[in-house]
């Protein structure tokens, strides 16, 4: 056990209460000041209740992580219905499309277009290699697709840069030269290629 | 969330390994395609991400009589210093869809009405609505009443490890959110002499597990004659 956690500490637990609120904080950035205090104490009320249950917990680390998970999508669930669906962050991660395309104008008015292409054509993709695509736009890191499916590191590199290449193949006949070279680099930059 | 949206259950499961590879593509296919569904996937991400040394720090194990003392001593102490002062939570959620909430206003106060004045009022089919092969009831307060009630009760539900109590008041303001431990409450003083006189009131129970799912609801109508 290492030396982070002391049952002791009230700290441990306010650190924990404070970074899931941040997170919703950031995934709800135009929340009003009383919206922030209401999900502040309702993060903090939670993660104390749930520590002073005081019955027996087969796996307490368990069972602090299915509590920190629920609290915070509870508090997310409540907010997403008064949302407006353009108030809910960018869906798909395109950054690396948005990146590039940024240095070149005829290829950022196309964006949305492109965005449209892109996910028809992802849900073309062999299984296991779109999978792997879909969370590598999703924002995850290589390390934790593998993680998150099972598999080893190399695996997960291996399906991504297949499910690109594949990628770049269904979507070339729809766009024009620079976009084409745009999802090319795209790929590129993935340092995805197997060892 | 929409219907096909997977549940909170489902998310989490995903996270936590415990869910088949078929079903994980499943849920992973559902979520590139669903904005909101890729926000609470994306939130759990981040959460596991800025987490992961710390609560990986904590044993993974069951805890000793002696931590769970400590552990309870420590949130009671914590719990006590946030205090009461969160229990009136005023809604903040009307904004744009304000429209909707009058609309549902309107329905409640109708179906109030129409509670109260019925002969039927508070037979057990308006008393208690339950889920999950359990019976979770309300016991008090429920009806035309003589002075603003102070005591709440229910039954207690199966698995039900916490429960949410909430009363709300004509104008959907929520008068009481809270979190207890046991399947009863009683109002604090400052929030009793709120309950006013002529008018009614909705007041529900949700019953949580464990994890902080959501086992079990049900809600009725009291007001103060």
């Amino acid at each position: 056990m290492s030396s982070d956690f002391s049952f002791e500490s009230k700290e441990f637990f306010e650190d924990i209460a404070n970074s899931v609120r941040n997170v919703i904080f950031d995934r709800f950035p135009n929340m009003s000041a009383q919206e922030r205090e209401d999900i502040e104490q309702e993060v903090k009320l939670k993660i104390w209740s749930v520590v002073s249950r005081g019955k027996k917990i087969d796996n307490f680390r368990s069972y602090l992580w299915k509590a920190i998970y629920n609290t915070a999508l509870n508090a997310i669930n409540r907010r997403l219905p008064s949302c407006a669906l353009e108030e809910v962050r960018e869906p798909v991660d395109f950054q690396k499309t948005h990146h590039i395309s940024a240095s070149e104008p005829e290829v950022a008015l196309e964006d949305r277009e492109m965005k449209e292409i892109v996910r028809k054509a992802v849900k073309r993709l062999q299984d296991r290699r779109r999978t792997v695509v879909e969370l590598h736009f999703i924002g995850m890191h290589r390390t934790e697709i593998a993680h998150f499916l099972n598999m080893s590191e190399n695996q997960a590199r291996h399906l991504l840069y297949r499910g690109l290449h594949d990628l770049a193949d269904l979507v070339e006949p729809h766009l024009k030269g620079s976009s084409n070279l745009v999802l090319s680099k795209m790929i590129l930059s993935q340092e995805v290629k197997p060892e | 969330m929409r219907k096909r949206c997977p549940d909170s259950k489902a998310l989490v499961s995903a996270f936590f390994g415990d869910m088949t590879q078929e079903k994980k593509a499943k849920l992973i296919e559902h979520t590139f395609q669903c904005p909101p569904c890729e926000l609470r996937f994306k939130a759990l991400r981040k959460i596991r991400l800025e987490l992961e040394d710390k609560v990986n720090s904590i044993p993974s194990r069951a805890l000793t009589e002696e931590e769970t003392n400590t552990l309870c001593k420590l949130a009671e102490e914590r719990l006590s210093e946030m205090g009461d002062r969160h229990e009136i939570i005023k809604p903040r959620f009307l904004g744009r869809f304000r429209f909707v909430y009058v609309a549902a206003a309107v329905v409640l106060v109708v179906g109030i009405a129409t509670v109260i004045f019925s002969d039927r009022i508070f037979s057990s089919r308006f008393m208690s609505r339950s889920s999950d092969g359990g019976t979770l009831r309300l016991l008090e307060p429920i009806g035309k009443l003589p002075s603003p009630p102070v005591h709440f009760s229910w039954t207690a539900f199966p698995d039900a490890d916490i429960y949410l109590i909430q009363i709300i008041d004509e104008n959907l303001s929520i008068i009481l959110m809270k979190d207890v431990f046991v399947p009863e409450y009683t109002l604090p003083r400052n929030l009793a002499t709120k309950l006013q006189r002529g008018k009614a009131y909705l007041w529900s129970i949700e019953a949580r597990n464990d994890y902080g799912e959501k086992i079990a609801f049900t809600q009725d109508y009291f007001m103060i004659r």
